[in-house]
């Protein structure tokens, strides 16, 4: 008999806590919380789990971020993700296969030496190679100066890969599931009620619900879903779009990310070479593809990989971003509603951090303090022009 | 053994062809005709399994031989994953199997087969990740078995030649069927430019191998014919039309934003703008799951009557036709003329149409069961025989020994295009097929892509979608009678046995599909993702339907509420090449006036933007000491040069400037930052009044584009009276460098160059050699210099001018790394290299370019922000003791083993003979004679000392002599 991963329950009029959105940071969250004992939790979610930047990212997973804060955030993601799989019992399929940003510019690879330094100094494995050495591990890169943007140098992160996204999704609804708390599809928040500055609840589509807590955790919808509670917070929503090409013999055993040319790719289990770029550049909702990203995107792959000619794109999509100022995200209560919270600015960065979100949001939720590694990404620090460095590593920040 | 036909009683237009020609296939040599595809010669050659399948490895062979499949993926020529029903074969080719081994005969890895169903569903989720150390091992084991086709790795086409296209027709017609080329004749008859494209060679679609008669159709003429000669002759009227092009063997594989139509053809991309754009992509065969509905030996009705009446090819001995309606009784007929002994035909219909067709099936003796349908195939590598019975499956009534299983029940229409993730298909109970109705504007289709039908309503149907795109009018609702609809087979015939095969490429089956649903995954989107129906080479061009139909079945829905997953570009792969064109080639390589003065005196060339700009002539040191005791000269034509006027030109550089420039006098000069609306400092450059009111604004060599766009950007919105005129192109620019540059450029101008007269941060107009020069008194290296600018088609003769007329000093030139060094030693920073998103101008030491007590300017407010904040880090110069190993750019400052700064920039001065550099430490340690640990990148520590300022002429002696 096959087991269920997750039932339909009835909407109850009431629930402790409810999560507005069900991507991998909401399901992390209601999991953690279930770990902690809180069980009356029910994630909302308007399509199914995973609609979003969840079921769309190209999965890279790093910890080799500039700035202190960064690094410490998502150094806690990774040692989470290692060992999720045992966790959730469920194979989530991370490989930790290295991670290389390539540098093609003499300011690019001062920003990168800046990285490799920074990491070293918190503990995290990330240093420099040259061309020669960077040759050895991708053998069909071309380190020649005939490339436009010839490759000067690589930042490598032996722990970064990638991961198999929808499992991480379906692995913690199943965990939360599993502890309690309850995941409700076809679930779509329109409205958020207060009552004297104090969270009352939300209105559904199915209904009436009211809590003692609510955090919005919906990435590029999260200017929408703030605005609902009258709050306006510095997210801007912008296209990001990704490709995958059909399967072919694993050939590439590593990340690549080129910051000056905006491409990165790597290669599943299953043989597809799975792309992706910079964000669309205009701020939109619609979550089209372009012929633009495509031609784009093969330019410059061709580049560094001349070999990949006759490799053939099969799919295109794309995805929403909630980007910040500063590259950072937000995990903060809302001061003006109490027992309001926002988990969002994850742009196109977030998957990496499910683990390290879901867990503090749920410490905050749980314990109404804000843990330390979560504390510089207050949303004060938009009111008090206190940016988290992050922005000047960023150009393609997967 | 297949064999070749050389005449059919029902084909009058066949002609076997005359030319035979040999490629090899696994090293084997096989033989071709003219007119074959790869995969036509091989079936032809009696090649019955051409691939293993993704998972279970099970033999897979030639099924609808139209590109749909994954079963006829192969390496042609070290080109992996080439669709080979798709290609023209050619003499010599080197054809491959892919993903089998030893061999696709005799597949070792087919053990899968046997092995994988024991798992459980979903086992990837579910294993090999305990223990822990488990799964890297295990993964590099499923890494060596997976993938289809292995990449070229050692790039023997790399230099295969890519091109992009560009049309601009007035109505676009993909396909060439019945409907489409109605709807190019009525778009013609309209008088449009119209352009036609077709994916196969020969234009025609389905007609082409079709023989039905034509009847009612509104073009009296073609009443009569066979739809094969019907097709021809509508070809021959309209090929020569001037108002026509064809694009033959091209492929439309997407339809973005406003209608762009991308299309591919060889090595070719098409961009294609049109007005209306008609599709009449037509249809496929419906994909049905029943017991083994994977095996070598089911091919389709179009896919047998396509190698028949295309490729003169028997396709079997024995074969049973399996169908629903009219069409399976046509296959039947083709197979019959060609030699096949057709056993049977299975009707699913309780009764079939008393017409010709089904008649004459009878008349040649062929049996006729009705009613019945396809339970199961068997035989190990291929059909060896057939079971049929009930429409579900319950029992068995009869079975046949045959090589051939025709599935001919229905066919789903080709929506990829029309649906795109802009619509998603919904179920037509009538017509019992997923439908696209609601189509973006100047968007019309036609044709089979709205249902099967007669002749003469496809032709009907397309041409008042060519009249409606001609004059971009709405178009009435498609009809279909009720004897052309064709009623839809259960999805899957329950028949039991453990192979029932919803998406082939995947290797997922029912009873997969079934549990993941019990799961949890009962929505179709999750259905697909944990399954993984839908995600192989065909991306689910095959099963879409079936998995709609059968996700709403097994989830409880009705037959109305069945949807298939978003259906997404490209329609077939595109191969990265034929995106790019010869983009990787084309990103133009910029470069100065001068270029060939530099390559001709030997220095390195480095990128800088799109520009190739010179790093040295000899080592940087050795030319950074020659500039500093003689004169050097660089080539600064890179710099963005924009000229501004207009009434409201000090307003506007007002706004855009955190400076004052009002009292900018004709004839002086102004350095300046650019903050952006974060109070971030990000460009900086001069700003010189050349005459009444016309400014000349320098910028950096990267920004100039961003800049220009950005100026022009606010121009527009906020209406400034502005004339931006970007100079950059027009004007080379050098800078000459050196205590006795005053003295060098006295001797070639006629105004007067003394300090007084043309002071430190002035401009002057003069002329060099007779060519109009604009000189500035400014520099970056610390010395006394000049910029010299002038048009650049003068750039050449000035270079070497100036190089002859101080040959006595010497002068000579120098490079952008030397330049660097000499900039690091009078401490100028620049901006993107030693500042970040992060640095604001009061930190970075550049606070005397502000004045906020202006009115309103970008960035006002952030800058008010950061003032009141004050100083928290800050970019200073430092040195190092002179034996110290320089640091590389961007290693870190600690303190107590922390992170408190980085440096930017840091280089051996040869003047002064240690290390200096700029680097961010935080406010204590930015006073003068601070010292602070810098982290090598082996480790190693040095430690720096702050400078109040410059390392070199502190007091800035030199530029102001
Ligand atoms: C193409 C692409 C590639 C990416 N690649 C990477 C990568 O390689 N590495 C990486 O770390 N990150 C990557 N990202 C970013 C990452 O996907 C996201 O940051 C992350 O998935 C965000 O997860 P989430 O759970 O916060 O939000 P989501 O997964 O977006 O979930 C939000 C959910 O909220 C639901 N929702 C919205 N509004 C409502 C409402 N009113 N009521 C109820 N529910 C609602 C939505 O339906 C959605 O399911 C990529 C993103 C994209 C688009």
């Amino acid at each position: 008999m096959t087991k269920k991963m997750w039932k339909q329950h009835d909407l109850k009029k009431h629930y402790d806590i409810v999560i507005i959105g069900g991507g991998a940071h909401g399901l992390a969250t209601a999991y953690y919380l279930s770990k902690m004992g809180v069980r009356d939790v029910a994630v909302l979610e308007a399509k199914y789990i995973g609609y979003g930047g969840s079921g769309r990212n190209t999965a890279i997973l790093r910890s080799n971020y500039r700035t202190e804060e960064g690094i410490r955030f998502y150094d806690q993601s990774i040692q989470l993700y290692e060992n999720l799989s045992q966790e959730l019992d469920f194979n989530l399929m991370f490989s930790q296969q290295g991670h290389f940003t390539l540098g093609h510019t003499e300011a690019s690879v001062s920003g990168l030496t800046t990285r490799a330094e920074n990491n070293k100094a918190l503990g995290v494995d990330s240093y420099m190679l040259d061309p020669i050495e960077i040759k050895k591990m991708l053998p069909e890169i071309d380190i020649s100066d005939h490339p436009r943007y010839p490759v000067l140098a690589a930042l490598y992160h032996p722990p970064g890969g990638i991961i198999r996204h929808d499992a991480v999704v379906w692995g913690y609804a199943r965990g939360a599931e599993q502890g309690g708390v309850e995941i409700h599809n076809l679930t779509t928040v329109g409205e958020i009620r207060t009552e004297k500055n104090k969270i009352k609840g939300v209105q559904t589509n199915r209904g009436f619900v009211s809590c003692n807590k609510l955090i919005s955790v919906v990435a590029g919808w999260s200017s929408d879903v703030c605005a609902m509670a009258g709050i306006e917070l510095p997210f801007v929503t912008h296209p990001l779009q990704a490709l995958v090409t059909e399967s072919y013999k694993p050939w590439l055993h590593h990340v690549v990310v080129s910051s000056n040319l905006h491409i990165y790719l790597s290669q599943t289990d299953r043989g597809e070479l799975v792309c992706g770029g910079g964000i669309d550049g205009y701020p939109h909702y619609g979550m089209r593809s372009t012929l633009a990203f495509l031609e784009t995107y093969a330019a410059h792959v061709l580049e560094l990989f001349p070999v990949l000619h006759n490799v053939k794109v099969q799919r295109q999509w794309a995805g929403l971003c909630d980007m910040t100022p500063d590259y950072s995200p937000i995990i903060s209560p809302i001061d003006e509603i109490e027992g309001f919270y926002v988990n969002g600015g994850w742009g196109t960065y977030g998957f990496k951090a499910s683990p390290a979100s879901g867990y503090n949001s749920a410490q905050m939720l749980a314990q109404g303090k804000v843990p330390a590694n979560i504390a510089p990404f207050s949303y004060n620090r938009f009111r008090e022009n206190r940016l988290v460095g992050e922005k000047a590593a960023a150009s393609v920040s997967n | 053994m297949t064999e070749r036909i050389a005449q059919h009683p029902d084909l009058p237009l066949f002609s076997s062809p005359k030319k035979s020609f040999s490629f090899t296939f696994n090293g084997k040599t096989i033989e071709a005709h003219e007119g074959d595809t790869v995969a036509s010669a091989l079936i032809a050659a009696g090649v019955r399994i051409t691939s293993r399948s993704f998972k279970y490895h099970r033999p897979r062979g030639p099924k609808d031989n139209f590109g749909q499949g994954p079963e006829l993926l192969m390496t042609v020529d070290h080109a992996p994953n080439v669709r080979s029903d798709m290609i023209p074969v050619r003499a010599g080719m080197q054809v491959e199997t892919q993903n089998a081994w030893p061999s696709t005969q005799l597949d070792l890895m087919s053990i899968n087969n046997f092995a994988v169903p024991l798992l459980p569903n979903g086992f990837y989720y579910k294993m090999f990740h305990k223990p822990k150390w488990l799964w890297p091992i295990a993964e590099r084991f499923i890494r060596k078995a997976a993938g289809l086709g292995k990449i070229d790795t050692q790039g023997r086409a790399v230099d295969t030649r890519y091109e992009k296209r560009y049309r601009f027709p007035d109505v676009c017609v993909v396909g060439s069927g019945p409907a489409g080329l109605a709807s190019v004749k009525a778009a013609l008859d309209a008088g449009k430019q119209v352009l036609l494209i077709e994916e196969q060679e020969q234009l025609g679609g389905h007609s082409r191998h079709t023989v039905f008669k034509v009847e009612n159709c509104r073009e009296k003429k073609l009443n009569g014919l066979t739809e094969q000669e019907a097709v021809r002759s509508l070809i021959d009227e309209i090929e020569k039309h001037p108002n026509l092009e064809i694009l033959s063997q091209t492929q439309a594989f997407a339809v973005y934003e406003d209608n762009l139509v991308a299309a591919q053809r060889g090595t070719e991309l098409f961009k294609i703008r049109a007005i209306s754009v008609v599709f009449a992509p037509g249809a496929t065969d419906r994909h049905l799951v029943f017991d083994n509905n994977d095996k070598p030996g089911i091919m389709t009705g179009r896919g047998v009557e396509r190698l028949i009446a295309l490729h003169g090819i028997k396709p079997a001995r024995r074969a049973v036709v399996i169908t629903t309606h009219d069409g399976g009784y046509h296959t039947a007929k083709l197979l019959h003329g060609a030699g096949t002994e057709v056993l049977a035909v299975v009707d699913g219909r309780q009764k079939p149409p008393k017409n010709d067709w089904v008649d004459g099936i009878r008349k040649l003796g062929i049996p006729i069961f009705e009613g019945k349908t396809i339970h199961r195939v068997k035989g190990l590598n291929q059909v060896k025989k057939v079971e049929i019975g009930d429409l579900h499956g319950q029992f068995s009534s009869l079975s046949f020994a045959c090589d051939l299983v025709v599935l001919a029940v229905g066919y789903q229409p080709q929506l990829n295009l029309l649906s795109q993730g802009r619509t998603r298909p919904v179920w037509d109970k009538k017509r019992q097929i997923l439908r696209v109705t609601d189509l973006p504007q100047n968007i019309y289709a036609a044709g089979e892509v709205q249902g099967s039908a007669s002749f003469a309503r496809l032709y009907q149907e397309g041409f008042e979608a060519g009249r409606a795109a001609a004059q971009q009018s709405s178009l009435s609702e498609s009809q279909r009678d009720e004897n052309e609809l064709i009623e839809a087979l259960p999805a899957d015939i329950e028949s039991g046995g453990k192979h029932h095969f919803i998406c082939p490429c995947m290797d997922v089956t029912r009873s997969e599909a079934c549990h993941s649903i019990e799961e949890g995954f009962d929505q179709v989107e999750t259905l697909k993702r944990y399954s993984s129906m839908g995600m192989g080479p065909c991306q689910g061009k095959t099963c879409h339907e079936a998995v709609a139909r059968l996700a709403a079945r097994d989830t409880g829905l009705s037959e109305t509420e069945a949807v298939p997953t978003t259906m997404r570009p490209p329609l077939s792969p595109v191969s990265f090449g034929i995106l790019a064109g010869r983009a990787p080639h084309l990103v133009p390589q910029r470069r100065t006036a001068m270029h060939h003065c530099h390559r001709k005196a030997g220095a390195a060339f480095l990128n800088a933007g799109q520009w190739k700009r010179p790093h040295s002539y000899l080592p940087p040191q050795e030319e950074a000491l020659m500039v500093r005791k003689g004169l050097g000269i660089i080539d600064v034509s890179t710099l963005g040069k924009l000229e501004l006027s207009g009434p409201d030109v000090m307003d506007f550089l007002h706004f855009m400037l955190p400076g004052k420039f009002r009292q900018l006098a004709v004839g002086r000069v102004r350095y300046s930052t650019m903050i952006g609306e974060d109070g971030i400092l990000f460009e900086d450059g001069t700003i010189s009044h050349l005459e009444e009111g016309v400014y000349y604004l320098s910028t950096t060599t990267g920004n100039q584009a961003a800049i220009e766009s950005l100026f022009r950007w606010w121009v527009l919105t906020d209406q400034f009276k502005v004339h931006i005129k970007n100079l950059a192109p027009v004007h080379a620019a050098v800078n000459v460098a050196g205590e006795k540059s005053r003295e060098f450029i006295q001797k070639l101008v006629d105004i007067d160059m003394s300090n007084e007269a043309f002071p430190y941060m002035a401009c002057r107009k003069s002329t060099i050699a007779d060519v109009p020069v604009l000189l500035f008194r400014i520099g970056f290296t610390g010395e006394l210099g000049y910029e010299i600018h002038f048009p650049s088609e003068f750039g050449a003769p000035l270079w070497e001018y100036f190089l002859e007329q101080g040959k006595s000093y010497p002068l000579k030139p120098f490079g952008v790394e030397t330049q660097r060094i000499l900039r690091l030693e009078k401490g100028h920073l620049i901006p993107g290299v030693d500042t970040d998103a992060l640095s604001n101008p009061y930190e970075a030491g550049v606070d005397f370019t502000v004045k906020e007590d202006k009115e309103n300017f970008v960035g006002k407010a952030f800058l008010k922000n950061f003032k009141e904040r004050g100083i928290e880090n800050k970019l200073v110069s430092y040195k190092l003791n002179s034996a110290d190993p320089i640091p590389e750019d961007g290693v870190a400052i600690l303190k107590n083993g922390k992170i408190i700064g980085r440096v930017t920039s840091s280089r051996m001065s040869p003047t002064l003979g240690f290390g200096i550099g700029l680097a961010w430490v935080p406010r204590d340690l930015s006073g003068a004679g601070s010292r602070f640990q810098i982290r090598l990148a082996n480790g190693q520590d040095v430690t720096a000392e702050t400078l109040d300022h410059a390392a070199y002429d502190p007091q800035g002696e030199r530029l102001t002599s």
